[in-house]
C-alpha cells in the first residue's frame, strides 16, 4: 500500500467520521424524543437515564391522539397547510411569472417592498392582521390562519418563483406562440412542466411553514376545536406541569407527515432550488 | 380518465377543507364529579360567558372544565366557554386581545399577568361586588391585600384570589436523617446546610440560575434584609434597599451557593423545570419553590424521601413568605348582566369544595380559609407556617410598570453573570438600585 492510498484512506475516514458525528448530533434529539414517547411516565425522569424504553408502551400516543385531541388538531393542521399550499402556489406562480416576464411601472419598487416585508417581524403585524380578519368576519376559522400564513409567505415565494421562471428561456414560449398557442396555453403546456420542480419546492416551503406556524393560530383562534398541532403541542406545556411522555408522542405525530412529505419531494426541492439559484 | 380522477380528488379535497373550516365547535365536557350545590343564579335568562385560562395545560383545563360543568349543573341558564392559552404566550394573547377589543369576560391570571392587564386599564375593580359577598370574611386577607396593593394609587380588587402560591423548602428527608442534619430554620443555617449536604455525588441546593431566577433571588434579598418595601428609605437616602450593605452581604452569600459548587453545575441555566428535576431526581438535597411544584415533586419522591419545611427566618427572627395569589380577573369589556353572572361563578369557585378541587390539582394554599385541607400534609404545613408569629408577606412592587423588564432583562442576566463570576454582586446591586429608582420615579411622576 503506497502513501497515496494511505492518505486517501485517512481522508475518506475523516469525511465519514465527520459525517457520522453530524448525523449523531442531528438524529440524537429525535431518537431521544421517540424513546421518551415510548416510556412510562414514571420511567422518564429516572437517573441514570435509560436510552431505550423498558418496558415500552404506546399509551402516550393513545393519550395524545384521543385525550389531548391531537386527531382533531392533525386534521386542522392538514387543512390549514393544504389551503396555504394551494393559495401560495397559485398566486406565486402567477406573480412570479409576471415579475419574470413583464416590464411594468413600479416593478423594482414592488420587488423592494417584497424584500422589505420579509424584514418586518411577524409580531408587529399581529394587531393589524387581527383587525383585518375580524372585519372580514373570519375570526376563529382555519381559513383565517391559512390566509394570514399565505400573505406572510407570498412575497418570498413570488421572488422564489420569479427565479425559476427566469431560468426558462423566453424563446420556448415564443416558439409555442408561433405554433398557435395563446399566452395562457404556452404557460400551461410549455412553461408549467418545466417550472414544476420550482413549483414543488415553493409549495413544499409553503406547506412546511404552514405546518409549523404558531403565532397566527394563537392570535386568531379562540376555539380549542380549531387548534392546530403547534398550538396543541404548546398547550401540553404548563407553567409548572409537563407530561413529557405525551408531549414527545405528540411531537412525533407532528413530525411524521412533514418527514414523509420531505422524503417524497426532496429531489424536486433540490432540483428546484438549485435551478432558481443562478438567475434572479 | 386521469383528468377526471384528478378533478374528483381536487373536488373532494376542497369540500373536505371547506367542511372543516366551517365546522361548529363542540365544547369538551368533563364528567360531573359532584360537589357543592350553591344557590342557583337569580336570573333564568340565558347567559353566555367567555373564560380564558392563562395556563392551558391539560391539568389546568381539567380544573376549569370540571368546575364549569358542576356550575352548569346548578345554573343551567349559564354557559361558560373555556379557552386555554399556552402559558408562555399568554401575554401576547391577552395584550393583542386588549388592543383589538376582543378580551373575554373573565380569565384565570397569574400575578404578573394581572399586573400587566391592570396596567393596561382593562380590569374591573371587583371590590364593590366583593363587599356585598356574604362569605367575604372567609377569604384570605393576605391574598386580598396583594391585589389591593397592586396599584397603591388606585386601590381595587383587580382579581378574585383563588389560591396562593405559597413558598416553602422541599428537602430530602431521608438524606437529612442519614446525616443527622436538622432542617434549616434560619438563612444562616440554610447556607451551612447547603454546604454540608454537598457530598456523595449530590448537591446541597437546587439553585435556579436560569429563567425566573429573579423571583427567588429578590424574595430572598427582601427576607434576608428584613425589607417589605424596596423604597422605604428612598425619601431619606434617594436609594432603594439594593443599596444597603446587608443586601450586598445577602446577595454574596446567595450567589456563593451556585458559584462555589454547592448547587448543580448546570444551575446557571436551570429554570423551574430543571430546578425541580435536579431535586426530584436525586441531584440536590433542597429546593425552594411554591406549592404549585407539589404535583411534579410528589410524583417522583415517596413520603419517606420527601420533607417540606417553612421558609427560613432572617436574623431578626422574621419569616418572609411569598404567597402571591392567582385569581380570576374580570375584564371591563363585560356587560353588566354578564358581570353579575361572572361574579356568581367566582363565588362558586370560592366554595370550600371547589377550592379543594383547585388546590388538589394545581397546588397552592386555598384562598377560602374554610377549605378543609385535612389529609393534605404539605398544604397543612404551609398554612401552619403562614399562621405562626413573626411572618411577613414578601410582595414585589407590582405597581412598577417596568418590573417585568427589570426582572427579566436586568436581574436575570446579572444573576447568571454573577454565578459565572463575570460580575461582582456590588456592581449588580448598583445597577439594580439605579434601575429601580428610575422605575419608581416614573411611577411617582404619573
Amino acid at each position: 500500500m503506497n502513501i497515496y492510498k494511505v492518505l486517501k484512506f485517512i481522508k475518506s475516514l475523516a469525511y465519514r467520521l465527520t459525517l457520522i458525528a453530524f448525523f449523531i448530533v442531528i438524529v440524537f434529539p429525535f431518537y431521544f424524543m421517540i424513546i421518551i414517547s415510548l416510556k412510562r411516565e414514571q420511567d422518564i425522569n429516572i437517573i441514570p437515564v435509560k436510552y431505550y424504553p423498558s418496558p415500552a408502551t404506546f399509551q402516550n400516543y393513545v393519550s395524545a391522539w384521543n385525550d389531548s385531541k391531537f386527531a382533531l388538531y392533525f386534521v386542522n393542521t392538514v387543512v390549514v397547510s393544504l389551503l396555504t399550499l394551494v393559495i401560495v402556489s397559485v398566486i406565486s406562480l402567477m406573480s412570479g411569472y409576471a415579475l419574470s416576464r413583464y416590464q411594468f411601472k413600479g416593478k423594482s419598487t414592488a420587488m423592494m417592498l417584497f424584500l422589505i416585508s420579509q424584514m418586518v417581524p411577524a409580531a408587529l403585524m399581529i394587531v393589524p392582521l387581527f383587525t383585518i380578519i375580524q372585519k372580514l368576519g373570519l375570526l376563529n376559522t382555519l381559513f383565517s390562519v391559512a390566509l394570514t400564513t399565505s400573505a406572510n409567505l407570498l412575497a418570498y415565494c413570488s421572488i422564489l418563483m420569479k427565479g425559476f421562471f427566469s431560468n426558462i428561456s423566453v424563446q420556448l414560449e415564443q416558439a409555442a406562440w408561433i405554433d398557435g398557442c395563446s399566452k395562457l396555453q404556452a404557460v400551461i403546456y410549455v412553461i408549467l412542466p418545466l417550472v414544476m420542480p420550482g413549483l414543488v419546492a415553493t409549495g413544499a416551503y409553503a406547506f412546511v411553514n404552514a405546518w409549523n406556524i404558531f403565532l397566527y393560530p394563537l392570535i386568531l383562534l379562540t376555539n380549542p376545536d380549531k387548534f392546530t398541532l403547534t398550538l396543541g403541542l404548546k398547550s401540553l406545556i404548563g407553567q409548572y406541569t409537563i407530561n413529557y411522555g405525551r408531549l414527545s408522542a405528540a411531537g412525533v405525530i407532528c413530525l411524521i407527515p412533514a418527514i414523509l412529505m420531505f422524503s417524497y419531494i426532496q429531489k424536486h426541492i433540490v432540483v428546484g432550488l438549485s435551478a432558481g439559484a443562478i438567475k434572479g | 380518465m386521469k383528468r377526471t380522477i384528478a378533478c374528483l380528488v381536487t373536488l373532494v379535497m376542497l369540500v373536505t377543507m371547506l367542511a372543516a373550516c366551517g365546522g361548529t365547535s363542540t365544547p369538551q365536557t368533563q364528567p360531573n364529579q359532584g360537589a357543592s350545590t350553591p344557590e342557583p343564579s337569580k336570573s333564568s335568562e340565558p347567559v353566555k360567558l367567555t373564560f380564558w385560562a392563562n395556563d392551558g395545560s391539560p391539568q389546568w383545563m381539567e380544573v376549569w372544565n370540571s368546575a364549569v360543568e358542576r356550575y352548569k349543573a346548578v345554573n343551567p341558564n349559564v354557559t361558560i366557554e373555556t379557552f386555554g392559552i399556552p402559558w408562555d404566550t399568554a401575554v401576547t394573547k391577552f395584550t393583542t386581545a386588549a388592543a383589538t377589543g376582543t378580551l373575554p369576560d373573565m380569565a384565570h391570571l397569574a400575578a404578573t399577568l394581572t399586573q400587566v392587564m391592570m396596567a393596561s386599564d382593562t380590569l374591573v375593580d371587583l371590590s364593590p361586588l366583593f363587599e356585598k359577598y356574604e362569605g367575604k370574611n372567609d377569604i384570605n386577607q393576605g391574598h386580598l391585600n396583594f391585589y389591593y396593593g397592586m396599584n397603591p394609587k388606585v386601590k381595587g380588587l383587580w382579581a378574585a384570589p383563588m389560591f396562593g402560591s405559597t413558598n416553602q423548602i422541599w428537602y430530602r428527608k431521608d438524606w437529612f436523617e442519614k446525616e443527622g442534619i436538622e432542617f434549616p430554620r434560619t438563612w444562616d443555617e440554610f447556607f451551612e446546610v447547603s454546604k454540608s449536604m454537598t457530598k456523595d455525588g449530590h448537591y446541597g441546593y437546587s439553585f435556579r440560575g436560569g429563567s425566573g431566577n429573579w423571583n427567588l433571588t429578590l424574595h430572598f434579598l427582601m427576607s434576608y434584609t428584613n425589607t417589605s418595601d424596596w423604597f422605604a428609605d428612598y425619601e431619606e437616602t434617594g436609594h432603594t434597599f439594593f443599596a444597603k450593605p446587608e443586601t450586598l452581604e445577602g446577595l454574596t452569600k446567595w450567589i456563593s451557593i451556585a458559584a462555589d459548587g454547592y448547587a448543580p453545575p448546570t444551575c446557571v441555566s436551570n429554570g423551574y423545570t430543571e430546578m425541580i428535576a435536579e431535586f426530584s431526581s436525586g441531584n440536590a438535597a433542597m429546593a425552594w419553590h411554591h406549592l404549585q411544584s407539589a404535583p411534579l415533586i410528589l410524583e417522583k419522591l415517596t413520603p419517606d424521601q420527601l420533607g417540606y419545611g417553612p421558609m427560613p427566618r432572617n436574623s431578626e427572627g422574621v419569616r418572609f413568605v411569598s404567597d402571591e395569589p392567582q385569581g380570576i380577573a374580570v375584564f371591563n369589556t363585560i356587560s353588566d348582566e354578564n358581570l353579575e353572572a361572572a361574579f356568581d361563578f367566582i363565588k362558586f369557585l370560592w366554595t370550600p369544595e371547589e377550592q379543594l378541587s383547585i388546590v388538589t390539582i394545581a397546588g397552592g394554599v386555598p384562598s377560602n380559609l374554610k377549605t378543609d385541607v385535612e389529609g393534605n400534609e404539605y398544604l397543612k404545613a404551609a398554612l401552619n407556617a403562614l399562621s405562626e408569629e413573626n411572618v411577613k408577606a414578601s410582595v414585589l412592587p407590582f405597581f412598577l410598570k417596568d418590573l417585568q423588564r427589570f426582572n427579566e432583562q436586568i436581574v436575570t442576566p446579572d444573576i447568571q453573570a454573577m454565578i459565572l463570576k463575570e460580575l461582582k454582586p456590588e456592581d449588580a446591586l448598583k445597577r439594580w438600585d439605579e434601575e429601580a429608582i428610575k422605575m419608581y420615579e416614573e411611577y411617582l411622576s404619573e
